[in-house]
């Protein structure tokens, strides 16, 4: 296991965390669907922006007061983590059991845990309003499967064979015909 | 926030003060909402319930966003080299204000529930009271019991008549025990709540920065590139105070007594019944957190937690490779698994370390430590080795418990677990009163009888902590194959008991499943009836996905590429159908 892989790999831990939380910080604090300051950071990253139309219809979907756009930030972070992920390949056979390399890998896939944290942080109106809930509720009441089931106060399970009345609770031989009830005729 | 850190701490708190305010502005909407909606449907408390459950999760989302939020402000000074202005005070105010909507908002749902059972009341008294006719001959029939089923012979036909309470006879005891018991004992459990946060905060307050439990290999790098390596000496946590684990311990079980005898009040419980309740309560938050603290085990008189057996010494020592072979790190993840999760069980620790063929608790952790040292983690299987270790030490830990389960599994009043469970199944398609009566007698059952039998299963369920008897009627409810998706459910019983089923997965994908659940989530967060909209959509029923459920979610656990790829599917669903 080489020092310089090691020291290698630390820096790439350091760079993860880093260019994580500058893309994140600089996608919440921007108005809603970017600014140039966000454009700048997608180009540094080679990532193609959403055309306006997209922005604009991705903004108004999700309903969104501040931030760049969700998407836009996720393929960001898909490019920091394919750029990980190939200087991981190349560390790979030399740090083949250091405990550090799968930690690193982790913190890659964790990237999209924060892509996620972010899409829901820039558009908490997703959540519908306490209006819209009781007004759901009230709608969709009595619609269950179960509603349309008639349950009668009271009922008497009769004889499949001759249509005698039970006799005897829990006696499910038929008093009058001997048949087992739950014969059918 | 974009702001100096001057200026930070003013804003912060704005923004707290918004928070508090907004989620005053929900509540006093619920509250409104609750009533009204109690009003005009009195007896309908599913749909009570489907609108506070709703309220509930946009209220959860809001805590924990306020969580997020300070981590990302605390994040952005850390970019910029500086800690946070008034860290631990922010931080302090932050979880007051998070602790305000959590009390807050359970006193606002434990209130409504009560107004809503309190309201069904009138409609309860007058079903109880309405006269029953016997179905042959109509003359009036006296049922014993008015709040569940019962078999009477009518005096003039002799005709046996079962009788079935109404429907909001059946809600109200269903529901009103556990929203009375929990109104009830509600400042208690805030009580308690709080006892805790100040003890984790106070032992948060006196740890070291870094601490670890057992020793760890710690390596550095200087300057000039070269590295250091040290073994650093475990340093666990002070044990919190034997005292202070008694007196949780004391609070927990006098919350418990309450709630039982609260909820008796409503629906009776001898004196026994309600003792063995609060043990069942209490059992399983003596395994999962007293039997863990040396103390209490001292204090109780019971033998404490086996600990991890590692040793500066030994992280230095030589290789051992113990009964296995260096090609068995699968292996050793499972003796891992199978021997951490029995520690608070001493007795059981020492029998699986013999029968893995282990000399000591030592010698395993010498093993442990030598697979670490050697195994290579970049392995592109190594996840999923760990994962196919932990599922098997499940199977097994759930099979031994099983075995070892005795009376816990007899029949009740001649029915078995299996029976029942079939039974359950069969109902769960919505039969006919005629068609439910005759599946009933084809068990010997009436329906006086089979909500007796359900009751007692059903108790018998929730006071296992084991979870033998939920896991024994799960694989029963799957293997009878009810419904349109029955053969999914026996295939997922069959496969997750290691035999080989055949089954197309194409009927009901992967993608359909995850799609499901992520419709699930959104219909609960936005007040709809999710069994009305799994119908509607996708021309299911609660049944239907069970089964599919009973297929899928094992293969799930045990396959890392479909647990992957399950987060993101149900996500894109649950924000697809929470836009609709």
């Amino acid at each position: 296991m080489s020092a310089d892989a090691l020291g290698r790999l630390a820096w790439l831990e350091s760079e993860i965390a880093r260019h994580s939380a500058t893309l994140l910080a600089c996608a919440s604090q921007c108005p809603p669907g970017g600014n140039r300051t966000w454009d700048q950071l997608l180009g540094y990253y080679r990532v193609q922006p959403l055309s306006p139309a997209d922005r604009v219809s991705e903004v108004v979907g999700r309903r969104m007061t501040r931030g760049a756009v969700p998407t836009e930030l996720r393929l960001a972070l898909e490019s920091l983590a394919r750029w990980v992920q190939g200087e991981l390949a190349s560390l790979g056979p030399q740090l083949a059991s250091d405990q550090r390399f799968g930690f690193v890998q982790q913190q890659v896939t964790h990237l999209a845990v924060q892509a996620d944290q972010y899409e829901s942080s820039v558009s908490p109106d997703l959540l519908p309003s306490v209006g819209s809930i009781f007004a759901n509720a009230a709608a969709t009441a009595g619609k269950a499967p179960w509603s349309a089931v008639k349950v009668p106060a009271s009922s008497v399970f009769v004889c499949g064979t001759c249509g005698a009345p039970q006799q005897t609770q829990l006696q499910f031989t038929c008093k009058y015909c001997a048949h087992p009830m739950t014969d059918r005729a | 926030m974009n702001s100096s850190p001057q200026q930070f701490a003013q804003q912060w708190h704005a923004h707290l003060q918004d928070l508090g305010n907004q989620v005053q502005r929900i509540l006093a909407e619920t509250q409104a909402g609750c009533r009204q909606m109690i009003a005009s449907q009195p007896n309908d408390a599913l749909a009570l319930g489907n609108a506070i459950q709703a309220v509930h999760i946009k209220i959860q989302t809001m805590r924990s966003q306020v969580g997020t939020e300070w981590g990302q402000q605390v994040a952005r000074f850390a970019m910029a080299g500086q800690a946070a202005p008034m860290a631990s005070q922010l931080e302090q105010d932050t979880a007051n204000l998070v602790t305000w909507i959590e009390e807050t908002w359970l006193r606002c749902r434990s209130q409504c529930r009560v107004e809503g059972i309190r309201a069904m009341w009138p409609g309860v008294q007058q079903a109880m009271a309405r006269p029953v006719a016997c179905v042959k001959c109509g003359s009036p029939v006296q049922p014993r019991l008015r709040h569940v089923s019962d078999s009477v012979e009518c005096p003039a036909c002799r005709a046996v008549n079962s009788t079935t309470p109404d429907p909001v006879v059946g809600q109200y005891f269903a529901l009103a025990p556990d929203a009375w018991a929990e109104s009830a004992m509600l400042e208690k459990r805030f009580e308690i709540d709080r006892f805790r946060a100040q003890v984790d905060a106070r032992r948060k307050a006196s740890a070291p920065a870094l601490a670890f439990a057992a020793p760890v290999q710690i390596t550095q790098r200087r300057a000039d590139g070269s590295e250091v390596s040290a073994v650093v000496q475990g340093s666990p946590l002070d044990e919190e105070p034997v005292d202070s684990m008694l007196r949780w311990e004391s609070m927990e079980r006098e919350y418990w007594r309450g709630y039982f005898a609260a909820k008796a009040t409503i629906l009776p419980a001898s004196n026994e019944e309600q003792a063995q309740y609060v043990e069942s309560r209490m059992k399983g938050l003596i395994d999962l957190s007293f039997k863990r603290h040396k103390g209490w085990c001292k204090a109780r008189g019971i033998e404490g937690p086996v600990e991890i057996a590692r040793t500066p010494e030994m992280m230095r020592g030589g290789d051992d490779y113990g009964p296995l072979r260096p090609d068995q790190a699968e292996e050793l993840y499972y003796h891992a698994f199978v021997l951490d999760d029995c520690r608070t069980d001493p007795p059981k620790f020492r029998e699986y370390l013999a029968k893995f063929g282990y000399q000591s608790n030592e010698q395993f952790e010498r093993v442990r430590l030598t697979f670490n040292r050697h195994f290579d983690v970049t392995q592109p299987n190594f996840m999923q080795m760990q994962l196919n270790a932990r599922t098997r030490a499940s199977r097994d830990q759930m099979a031994a418990k099983t075995a070892a389960a005795g009376d816990l599994l007899a029949p009740i009043e001649g029915v078995s677990l299996e029976q029942y469970a079939a039974i359950c199944a069969q109902a769960a398609s919505y039969p006919t009163m005629p068609e439910f009566q005759k599946l009933l007698a084809q068990h010997g059952l009436d329906q006086a009888k089979y909500d007796r039998v359900s009751k007692a299963w059903t108790d018998r369920m929730s006071k296992d902590t084991s979870m033998v008897v939920v896991n024994e009627y799960s694989k029963a409810f799957g293997n009878a194959g009810a419904g349109k998706y029955g053969a999914i459910g026996k295939a997922g019983v069959a496969e997750a008991g290691g035999q080989a089923a055949a089954f197309n997965p194409a009927t009901v994908s992967f993608e359909t499943y995850c799609e499901i659940m992520g419709a699930q989530g959104a219909w609960s967060a936005q007040g709809k009836d999710v069994n009305a909209m799994l119908k509607q959509v996708f021309n299911m029923t609660a049944l239907d996905y069970s089964n599919v459920a009973q297929y899928w979610s094992p293969k799930m656990m045990s396959d890392m590429s479909l647990a992957m790829k399950m987060s993101d599917l149900m996500m894109r669903a649950q924000q697809k159908y929470m836009s609709m």
